[in-house]
């Protein structure tokens, strides 16, 4: 680690870079985001400052000003050679120049030129957005630093320009600028929270419009991401807006598939039984993910673990420089192998190097796998801290028909072009975890969306075929929603509803969704438009041809469409750059010698162990610990025949159930509440209870649970001795069964139907395991209670718990 | 002196690098500055021949870092054998001086003084200023 600390300057030169400023207007998942960043050069000669920052991936950059001398400069959008020509004039010439080039859809390079000795220069950035969704959740996102990326030794140059001078500032320890944040929520009135789990805010104005969110200090570190909840009463609805020109009309489309697809679904899936999904788990143990990020990379893997149906086959893979796999191919997933993998996982740490993700990737999609699975899945964690993302793009995509990749992206500044994009190219969907934040919830989310039907061949009738539609082909879960732009010449589309069209685990299904006329939008659709556009075709696999002239051909195709697009919508891309020219009067132009300064910047606190964030992570709930890993077999023997054949009824268990459980629930598990007074105590227990289902299926109540619940642990055990079969055919099979076990699973899945219906997303799925479980010992043994149906006993168990509504 | 002089923008014609590449070496000091003040001013032959030389090493598969290496440490690696011509100056017995054929040519008028002022201190010095 100390070698790291070497990479970085000590020295604190007066470099031009004075503050970073950002205003935000939000309204419902619109944003629009100005970036002011002040530079002053305190030199005695003049200087070209040249800052390497980041922004959100999916930003619609379409506004760069500079503010110099009472002057207010437009920039605009040329092609990104011919920026640079601009901008080299200009500066030869003696005049300002400012230039803001793309390097990646999440890295920018912004040059200032010529700034003379005591001159100020305000650059203002303006980007607009459509924030992420995650449930009822709004999530604003702003990253602040670019930290080092591993480039792989092959990778080549760009355009003869080395890629890690492209990407990277230079790091120092120290910087002497700041990050200021203040943004306006309009229309919050069906805002229930708004948090943070990265900065301090102060809320103002919470009961008006705009409620105002800025940060507690005046200028905080810019050394992780900055994010923000917005949680709404409801979820998005379905619709779409149509904004309208002369010769052309715009429209959004906010798609979301209802879940309850599912359900009507739920009863086939016999159909493909034995056929299944591989699941395959990929963990970053680069050097970046030392301390906090392999804590958090491991708990999630953990979560995910627990959550796994028996009988799917699985496998781990960790990379760094090197690979390896916990089992050479794809196992089954029961006890045994549960517990191994848990004690690898245990075992893991960020020991080994470089960020070589290819490895594993082409791996996975080279092996044959087994001939009843129907596919893969991976589960991807890392903080993405990678350099050449397109490459992997290339290999994903040119597997997709047999891999999906979901991946997690870990830390407090990870890269999220390369876990968004690397989503796009697998077909998945990804989830992002600031340290501190709850793993659970992210990850039992993600396992949804691995597990459900997918929504395919979605198609929407618009009526017209002169339509451009972007994304062209995006990946639709049941209960996420999806958005795309159409741009429609020739007439507007005419219609006040869309038809949708697409099939759902090969059922046809259609939806009818109304349109909205909008004036004069807030958040210009068109730009949206054209911003999706554009990455569908940064993205697409015609601009990474190579080889024969007719690839070529084909690809400066598409260049000069990117161009096109982006220099008539005034959007930056990859291959244009923002310029703005100050013309000066002979006394103010530049002289003499400019000094190039490259400003500094700081790395991503948590970094290759650098600094951490674990402080405030413990205070955190979280079900995750190693030591509360049950070794099944085990307690299997300690608890066999419990079952008394003769009588056919259950012998009483022992005295207290504590010894069928792990011996003490660990330390880390910060939940020890006796009552849910608010809205995340009551998430606390969700997990809680999601955390205590077993590998084989499952789930036995603990203390914990039982306090929060308010259940008499004795009760419990009285009726489950007190449980009767009528079937003896099964009867070897039946002695496997720990009553207890029985009837605590059909108490807590009762529990979770009657009182936590408002989150089923979050534990529906997950407990399906437990749930087959338990249908097929009801309908093999037909238990009963003194008489009762089992599931009627627990169901009026479950209804004397009294939960809060929060 | 008559040497050549280009503008960048003939280095880029030139050499199919562009401008902002030819920046970006020049602040790596992969590449001199331009004679005269600040960013405008003018490149010789040898700048021409230095890119023209990266180039060269790009097109074997180079990347920069490694021309960088190679340019600052003057030797070739294992994998790229570069032609180089070298003419060689006579100036007493036993005593040659070498000097790569670019800049030979690039340089004629300094070189000639070199090879002189070599011959005179070997006589003695009694040319010598």
């Amino acid at each position: 680690m100390n070698d790291v600390y070497g990479l970085l300057s000590q020295r604190l030169d007066p470099i031009p870079l004075v503050g970073v400023k950002v205003e935000g207007d939000i309204l419902g998942r619109g944003a629009r985001v100005i970036v002011s960043q002040r530079f002053r050069n305190m030199e005695k000669t003049a200087v070209e400052a040249v800052y390497k920052f980041p922004l959100p991936e999916g930003s619609a950059i379409c506004g760069f000003k500079a503010r110099v001398n009472g002057r207010t400069i437009q920039g605009q959008v040329e092609e990104r050679e011919k920026a640079f020509e601009i901008y080299d004039d200009a500066l030869t010439k003696g005049h300002g120049g400012y230039l803001l080039d793309e390097e990646r859809p999440n890295i920018f390079t912004l040059s200032v030129g010529n700034l003379n000795p005591g001159a100020e220069a305000v650059i203002e950035i303006e980007y607009i957005t459509l924030l992420d969704i995650e449930g009822k959740k709004i999530r604003f996102f702003l990253p602040t630093t670019v930290s080092p990326r591993y480039i792989p030794d092959e990778m080549d140059d760009d355009n003869g320009i080395p890629v890690d001078g492209k990407l990277h500032p230079p790091y120092a320890a120290d910087v002497p600028y700041g990050l200021f944040i203040s943004l306006r929520i309009h229309k919050g009135e069906l805002l229930e929270s708004v948090e943070s789990p990265s900065h301090q805010v102060k809320i103002e104005n919470l009961k008006g419009d705009p409620i105002n969110v800025r940060l507690s200090a005046e200028s905080v570190r810019m050394d992780r991401d900055f994010i923000l909840y917005m949680a709404y009463v409801d979820s998005l609805v379905s619709r779409a807006y149509q904004y309208r020109t002369e010769k052309e009309s715009f429209i959004q489309l906010d798609f979301l598939p209802d879940r309850k697809l599912m359900d009507e679904n739920a009863g086939e899936k016999s159909v493909s039984e034995g056929l299944k999904r591989e699941i395959i788990f990929v963990i970053d143990c680069s050097g970046s993910m030392q301390g906090d990020s392999i804590q958090e990379a491991k708990k999630a893997l953990e979560v995910c673990l627990r959550g796994l149906e028996q009988g799917k086959s699985f496998n781990i893979y960790r990379f760094g420089s090197g690979q390896e796999s916990l089992f050479p191919e794809s196992t089954v997933y029961n006890g045994k192998t549960a517990n191994e993998a848990l004690a690898y996982l245990r075992r893991m740490d960020a020991d080994l190097g470089g960020t070589e993700i290819l490895g594993p990737l082409k791996d996975i999609c080279s092996s044959k796998g087994n001939n009843r699975s129907l596919g893969k899945d991976i589960i991807l964690l890392t903080d993405g801290e990678v350099g050449n993302e397109s490459e992997i793009f290339k290999l994903i995509k040119k597997n997709s028909g047999e891999i999906r990749v979901f991946p997690v992206g870990i830390g407090a500044g990870c890269n999220e072009f390369f876990i968004k994009g690397l989503a796009r190219a697998g077909g998945g969907a990804s989830e992002f975890i600031f340290p501190g934040e709850r793993i659970e919830p992210k990850v039992l989310g993600l396992f949804g969306k691995i597990d459900q039907e997918v929504l395919t061949n979605l198609a929407v009738s618009w009526g017209t075929s002169s339509v451009e539609e972007a994304p062209a082909m995006p990946v639709t879960f049941l209960g996420s929603p999806v958005t795309v732009f159409a741009r429609v010449t020739g007439a507007s589309i005419g219609k006040s509803t869309l038809k949708l069209e697409g099939k759902v685990d090969g059922r046809k299904k259609t939806w009818e969704i109304g349109v909205v006329d909008v004036q004069e939008a807030a958040f210009p659709i068109p730009v949206l438009w054209a911003r999706e556009k554009i990455r569908d075709l940064e993205e697409s696999s015609e601009a990474s041809l190579s080889g024969s002239r007719q690839k070529e051909r084909k690809r400066n195709q598409v260049k000069e469409i990117i161009i096109e697009i982006s220099k008539s919508y005034g959007l930056l891309s990859q291959l244009t750059s923002y310029v703005a020219i100050e013309e000066r009067e002979d006394r103010d132009k530049t002289t003499g010698e400019v000094v190039l300064m490259k400003i500094p910047a700081l790395v991503t606190v948590g970094w290759h162990g650098i600094g951490t964030l674990r402080p405030h992570a413990d205070m955190m709930f979280s079900i995750s610990s190693s030591e509360d890993v049950v070794d099944i077999q085990a307690e299997l023997a300690e608890h066999t025949p419990l079952y008394d054949a003769l009588s056919a009824r259950l012998p009483a268990p022992p005295p207290r159930m504590r010894k069928a459980m792990p011996k003490e629930i660990p330390s880390q598990m910060s939940f020890d509440m006796r009552e849910v007074k608010t809205r995340d105590d009551k998430m606390d227990l969700l997990l809680h209870i999601l955390s205590l289902q077993r590998p084989e299926g499952g789930m036995m109540i603990d203390p914990v649970t039982a306090g929060a619940l308010g259940i008499d642990f004795d009760e419990v055990h009285r009726a489950a001795g007190q449980i009767t079969i009528r079937i003896p055919i099964h009867l070897e099979w039946g002695r496997q069964i720990d009553p207890a076990l029985l009837l605590s699973t059909a108490i807590l899945i009762q529990v979770l139907a009657s009182h936590f219906m408002d989150h089923r997303d979050k534990w529906e799925r997950v407990v399906g395991k437990s749930r087959s479980w338990l249908e097929e010992i009801l309908q093999r043994l037909r238990p009963k209670i003194n008489g009762d149906d089992l599931m009627r006993f627990a169901n009026r168990f479950a209804g004397r718990i009294h939960l809060p509504r929060v | 002196m008559g040497t050549k002089q280009y503008t960048i923008e003939d280095l880029c014609e030139l050499t199919g690098f562009t401008r902002r590449t030819i920046r970006y070496y020049i602040q790596e000091g992969l590449l001199d500055s331009p004679a005269g003040r600040g960013r405008g001013g003018f490149y010789f032959d040898s700048h021409l021949e230095r890119l023209r030389q990266i180039k060269t090493l790009q097109d074997d598969g180079l990347k920069l870092s490694q021309i960088q290496e190679l340019l600052k440490v003057g030797k070739k690696p294992d994998m790229a054998p570069l032609r180089e011509i070298w003419i060689r100056y006579p100036v007493e017995p036993g005593i040659e001086i070498h000097i790569q054929k670019e800049l030979d040519e690039s340089e004629r008028k300094k070189m000639a003084e070199i090879i002189r002022v070599a011959k005179s201190i070997l006589k003695g010095g009694k040319n010598d200023e």
